[in-house]
C-alpha cells in the first residue's frame, strides 16, 4: 500500500496565527543553522464539544519561537511547522498534520536529518499507558476516536529511520477512556522499520491523570500556561543547563519532572512527568542543547529576625558568613543548586533551590 | 571524588506497605540525579547537601539531606489504597477482610461439582462512609453481574441467594466451586439518574475468569486444584480498572496480609501503568522455585516479556515452562504467554490456536499482534475473535464490550426467526455491532460501530492499493475481523446508504474500495 502523495501548497510554517513574529539572527547574519532540524508544533485550544483551553497556543508559540531562535534551536523557519487551532474552526484535522509530516519526511529524504521535534498541547486521553490520544478540534463523544495516535505516530517517526533524534512532547491528559481508537497516522511506505532513531519522549503526566494549566507569571506577564510546557521551556531557555552551560538528556528530563511537579504542587495538584528513551546510543549525557552560559541568580535575602547567619553552598563550601539584624539583606550571586542558610544562635534552618531560571530572586529568613 | 575527599555513606529505605515498589532518587547539591532505584540505595558520596525523592502510587515525598556523617535515611511509604483487602492497606477495614476471609473458604452458591477449582469475588466500597455517600439506597453490589459459562450460558446471578452481602457496610462475597475452565464476569452496565449524572455512566462489560488446576505429576503443592479470587472496589458503580485478581490454593482460601498479594498488587499497579519492575526478591523467589502464588508467577512472566529487559532470560524461560505444569498448557494465559515470549525473543510464533480470551490484556493483545501475520493463531469464528475489537484497554485485565446475554439474545433470534437470510445475517452482524431488529436498524447500528466507522474513515484517507493487513495494523485487529467487517458492512451497504445519519467516508467511491479489498 502506498500512501496519497501528500504536499502542503502553502508550507504552514509561514503562518505564525497568533505568535509574535520569530526570526532567526543567524539566518539573517548568513551564518549557520541546523538545516538538519526540523519540528512539528501542534497548539489546539479550540474544541467543538470539549472545554476550550488557554494554554496549549500559547505553549506552543514559545516552543515554536525558541525553536527558531539561534540561541535556541536554531531551526530554518520554514523547517518548522506550526499548527494551531482557531476559534470557530475544525482545524487542524489529522490531514493537516499529516502533510506537514509528510512534508518533512521528503525533505528529510533529500538529505541528511538530523532531529525532528513533535510537540503537541491540547485536550488528550489515555488509551492505555503506551497509546495517548492527541484530540483533534473535532473530537467529541461521537466522533470518539478523533485522536492522534501517540503511539502509532511516535513508532512511525522511529521507523521511518530517518532522523537521528526523535523529540515527541505531549503537554495533554491522560484520563483514561474506555474502548477508544485513536488514529494511526495515514503516512506509511515501504521503507522497513528500523530501531536506528533514538526517541526522548515526554508525557505531561502519568497514565490516568491529568496535565493541568493555570495562570502563571513569566516575566512578568501573567499567562495561562501547561505546567509541563513551562518547565520544557525553561529547562530548554536554560534551566536545564548543567555546571558546563549544558543540556544533557539527563539534566533535561530531571528538570521538567521536577519544575512540572512543583508548578502542579503549588496549586494543590499533582503531575508526574512521565519519560521514556528509545533507542539511546549516545548515552543520558548525551548533550541536547549547548547554551554556553553557566545558570546562576543573584539571591536577595530579606531577614526578618537578627542572627548569626551562614550561608553554605552545594558543597558545604561557606558562601557568607555574619551577625545579621532584623531588617537586613544580603546580595549574594548564587550558582545552580542547593544552599542552605542556617542561624546559628537560634540553629533554624533552610534550604534554598537555585535553578538559575531567575536572574534575581528575592528570599526572606 | 578525588582520593583526598571524605567520603560518607548514605543509605536511604523506603519502609512500609509496598516499598519494593517505592522509588527512590537522590539528588546531588547541583541538581543532578545521581541514583535511582527501588527500595533502598546504599551509597558513598562527598560531603554536601542533597535530595531525595520517593515516589509511589502517585505520592511523592521529598527530603533534604546535609550529609556530614554516615547517614541512614528511613522514609516511611505513603498510605496505599488497593482493592485487595489486607491489613496494611489503607482501604482495608475488619469488616471487610473478615467476611473475605470467611466467604473464601465458604461457598456460597452449591452446585454437584466437588472436584475442581473455585472462583471467589469480593465486591466492597473504600469503606463504609463511602457506601453510605455513594449508594444511599443500599443497593447490592452484584446487581448486574452475572457468571457465564465457557459457552456463554449464565450459570449465576450475583444475587439474592447466590451471594452474601451486607449493604450496609458496602460489601458483596460469591463463591462457587467449579470444573476447571474458562468463565465470564459479565456487567450489563448502568446508566445513572441526572442527579449523579450520565458521566458515571458504565458500559457493559465481560471479564474472562479461569479456573485452574495444575499437572498431576508436580508433587508438594497444597492443592492441584486452584481458587480464582476478585477483589473489586465501588464507587458509584465498579471501578473495574481497581480489579485485583488472585489464584490461592482452592482449600486455603483468601489469607489477609500474605506477603504475595501485596507484591501481586505492587506488580500488577506498575504494569498497568507501564512500569515494568520486577522486585529482586519476587526473582529470588522464581529462582527458589516457589510457587506458592501462581499469579506472580503469570504477572511477572507477562512483566517480563513486555519489557526490554534481557537480564533473566533463562530464568524466564523456566518460569514460562513452569507455569504450564503449574496452571495447564491448554489454558488461554499460558498459550499467550508462549506468543508473548515468542515476540520477545524473536522467535517463530508457536503453533498455537486460542479461541477463547485469556485473563491478560498484554496476552490477547500479544495475540492480536501475532495474528497479523499468523491470521490461525485466532481460531474462526471464535469468541476471542468476536471481541478482539471491542476490548477495553484500561486495566491489565482483558475486559471487552459483550454481546447480550443469552435470555436477551434468545428472544431476539424468536423476533428474526421469519426471514431465515437475514436472521442468518443478524446472527454474523450482532457479534460485531450487537441486536438489530430491521436490516436499517442493523445499518444504523453498523455505523455507530468504532470499528467500522474507523475503517470508513482510514479508507477515505488511505490510496486505492489498501491492504487488509495494513488496515489490520492500524486498528490493531485481526485481518480476519477486517475482512469480515467489509463484508458486513456491503451486505448492508444498501440498507445504509438511505440512512441520515451516514457519514461523508459512506459514499460509493469507498464502497468501491471496500470491494476492491474485499
Amino acid at each position: 500500500m502506498s500512501p496519497k502523495t501528500l504536499i502542503s501548497e502553502a508550507p504552514p510554517t509561514m503562518a505564525t496565527g497568533p505568535c509574535e513574529e520569530a526570526t532567526n539572527e543567524n539566518l539573517a547574519k548568513g551564518l549557520a543553522v541546523n538545516e538538519e532540524d526540523y519540528a512539528i508544533i501542534v497548539g489546539v485550544s479550540h474544541y467543538s464539544s470539549l472545554a476550550p483551553l488557554e494554554g496549549p497556543i500559547t505553549d506552543a508559540c514559545r516552543f515554536r519561537n525558541w525553536l527558531i531562535k539561534a540561541d535556541g534551536g536554531n531551526l530554518h523557519p520554514q523547517h518548522v511547522f506550526f499548527i494551531p487551532s482557531a476559534p470557530g474552526s475544525n482545524a487542524p484535522d489529522q490531514l493537516a498534520i499529516d502533510k506537514a509530516l509528510s512534508d518533512i519526511i521528503q525533505m528529510a529524504e533529500t538529505k541528511p536529518a538530523r532531529r525532528l521535534y513533535f510537540y503537541f498541547s491540547g485536550h488528550g486521553f489515555g488509551a492505555n499507558w503506551e497509546v495517548n490520544g492527541m484530540c483533534l478540534p473535532i473530537w467529541s463523544p461521537s466522533f470518539y476516536n478523533a485522536a492522534l495516535s501517540s503511539k502509532a505516530y511516535l513508532d512511525l517517526l522511529i521507523e521511518k529511520d530517518l532522523f537521528k533524534e526523535v523529540y515527541f512532547f505531549l503537554d495533554c491528559c491522560r484520563d483514561r477512556k474506555i474502548n477508544t481508537k485513536p488514529l494511526h497516522s495515514m503516512l506509511g511506505g515501504p521503507r522497513p522499520g528500523g530501531a536506528n532513531t533514538m526517541a526522548v519522549v515526554m508525557y505531561a503526566s502519568e497514565y490516568e491523570n491529568p496535565a493541568w494549566e493555570g495562570m502563571m507569571n513569566s516575566n512578568g506577564n501573567l499567562l495561562v500556561h501547561g505546567y509541563f510546557s513551562r518547565a520544557l521551556l525553561e529547562a530548554l531557555n536554560g534551566g536545564a543547563v548543567n555546571t558546563n552551560g549544558d543540556i544533557t538528556i539527563t539534566s533535561f528530563l530531571d528538570y521538567v519532572r521536577e519544575k512540572t511537579e512543583t508548578y502542579a504542587k503549588e496549586r494543590n495538584h499533582t503531575q508526574t512527568v512521565r519519560s521514556d528513551i528509545r533507542n539511546n546510543s549516545y548515552g543520558l549525557d548525551y548533550v541536547i542543547h549547548k547554551t554556553g552560559r553557566t545558570p546562576g541568580t543573584v539571591l536577595t535575602i530579606q531577614f526578618k529576625t537578627a542572627g548569626d547567619i551562614s550561608l553554605e553552598g552545594p558543597d558545604l563550601s561557606n558562601i557568607k558568613s555574619g551577625i545579621v539584624q532584623a531588617g537586613d539583606s544580603w546580595l549574594v550571586p548564587l550558582g545552580k543548586g542547593y544552599h542552605q542558610i542556617t542561624d546559628k544562635i537560634s540553629r533554624r534552618s533552610s534550604f534554598i533551590t537555585i535553578d538559575g531560571t531567575l536572574k534575581t530572586m528575592t528570599y526572606e529568613f | 571524588m578525588n582520593s583526598s575527599t571524605p567520603g560518607f555513606k548514605l543509605s536511604v529505605t523506603a519502609v512500609g506497605v509496598m516499598s519494593d515498589f517505592a522509588h527512590i532518587t537522590v539528588y546531588n547539591g547541583v541538581l543532578e540525579d545521581i541514583a535511582r532505584g527501588y527500595e533502598q540505595l546504599n551509597l558513598t558520596l562527598p560531603p554536601g547537601l542533597y535530595s531525595i525523592t520517593l515516589k509511589l502510587d502517585g505520592n511523592i515525598i521529598k527530603e533534604h539531606v546535609r550529609l556530614t556523617e554516615d547517614t541512614h535515611y528511613e522514609i516511611p511509604t505513603p498510605p496505599v489504597y488497593s482493592s485487595l483487602v489486607a491489613d496494611r492497606f489503607e482501604s482495608s477495614h475488619e469488616y471487610y477482610i473478615h467476611n473475605a476471609e470467611r466467604y473464601s473458604r465458604e461457598t456460597t452458591v452449591q452446585i454437584d461439582t466437588t472436584e475442581g477449582g473455585a472462583i471467589f469475588l469480593f465486591f466492597r466500597y473504600t469503606d463504609i462512609d463511602k457506601r453510605k455517600e455513594l449508594n444511599t439506597g443500599q443497593h447490592s453490589l452484584g446487581e448486574g453481574f452475572s457468571l457465564l459459562d465457557a459457552n456463554r450460558k449464565v450459570l449465576f446471578q450475583l444475587q439474592g441467594n447466590n451471594i452474601s452481602e451486607d449493604t450496609d457496610t458496602g460489601w458483596m462475597a460469591f463463591h462457587a466451586a467449579l470444573p476447571v475452565g474458562i468463565y465470564y464476569l459479565h456487567y450489563s452496565g448502568h446508566q445513572f439518574g441526572e442527579d449523579i449524572g450520565s458521566d458515571h455512566d458504565l458500559p457493559p462489560r465481560e471479564i474472562p475468569l479461569q479456573v485452574f488446576k495444575s499437572s498431576d505429576k508436580l508433587q508438594g503443592l497444597p492443592d492441584k486444584y486452584w481458587q480464582t479470587q476478585v477483589f473489586l472496589t465501588f464507587g458509584y458503580g465498579p471501578i473495574f480498572p481497581s480489579m485485583s485478581i488472585f489464584i490461592a490454593p482452592r482449600k486455603q482460601g483468601f489469607i489477609n496480609n500474605d506477603e504475595n498479594n501485596y507484591r501481586i498488587d505492587g506488580l500488577r499497579h506498575k504494569f498497568h501503568n507501564g512500569v515494568f519492575i520486577l522486585p529482586e526478591k519476587v526473582l529470588l523467589e522464581f529462582e527458589q522455585g516457589q510457587w506458592a502464588a501462581p499469579m506472580k508467577g503469570l504477572l511477572a512472566a507477562y512483566v517480563y516479556f513486555s519489557s526490554p529487559e534481557t537480564n533473566n532470560e533463562l530464568l524466564f524461560k523456566n518460569v514460562t515452562q513452569d507455569l504450564r505444569d503449574l496452571l495447564g498448557a491448554d489454558t488461554p494465559d499460558v498459550k499467550a504467554l508462549q506468543v508473548l515470549a515468542a515476540q520477545y525473543y524473536h522467535e517463530q510464533v508457536p503453533g498455537v490456536t486460542l479461541n477463547q480470551p485469556c485473563m491478560f490484556l498484554a496476552g490477547v493483545r500479544a495475540v492480536i499482534r501475532a495474528s497479523i501475520k499468523h491470521p490461525e493463531v485466532i481460531e474462526d469464528d471464535s469468541l476471542l475473535e468476536d471481541i478482539a475489537d471491542k476490548l477495553y484497554c484500561d486495566m491489565v485485565w482483558t475486559s471487552y464490550i459483550p454481546a447480550p446475554l443469552p435470555e436477551i439474545h434468545a428472544q431476539t433470534e424468536t423476533t428474526a426467526s421469519g426471514d431465515s437470510l437475514t436472521s442468518t445475517i443478524y446472527n454474523a452482524v450482532e457479534k460485531i455491532i450487537g441486536n438489530g431488529s430491521s436490516p436499517e436498524e442493523i445499518g444504523e447500528r453498523l455505523l455507530k460501530s468504532q470499528t467500522v466507522s474507523t475503517l470508513l474513515y482510514y479508507i477515505e484517507k488511505l490510496d486505492d492499493d489498501v491492504d487488509i493487513n495494513d488496515l489490520a495494523n492500524k486498528l490493531q485487529i485481526p485481518p480476519n475481523v477486517v475482512r469480515k467487517t467489509i463484508n458486513h458492512i456491503l451486505k448492508f451497504s444498501d440498507s445504509i446508504k438511505d440512512t441520515e445519519s451516514k457519514p461523508d467516508q459512506f459514499n460509493s467511491s469507498n464502497i468501491n474500495k471496500l470491494k476492491s479489498i474485499q
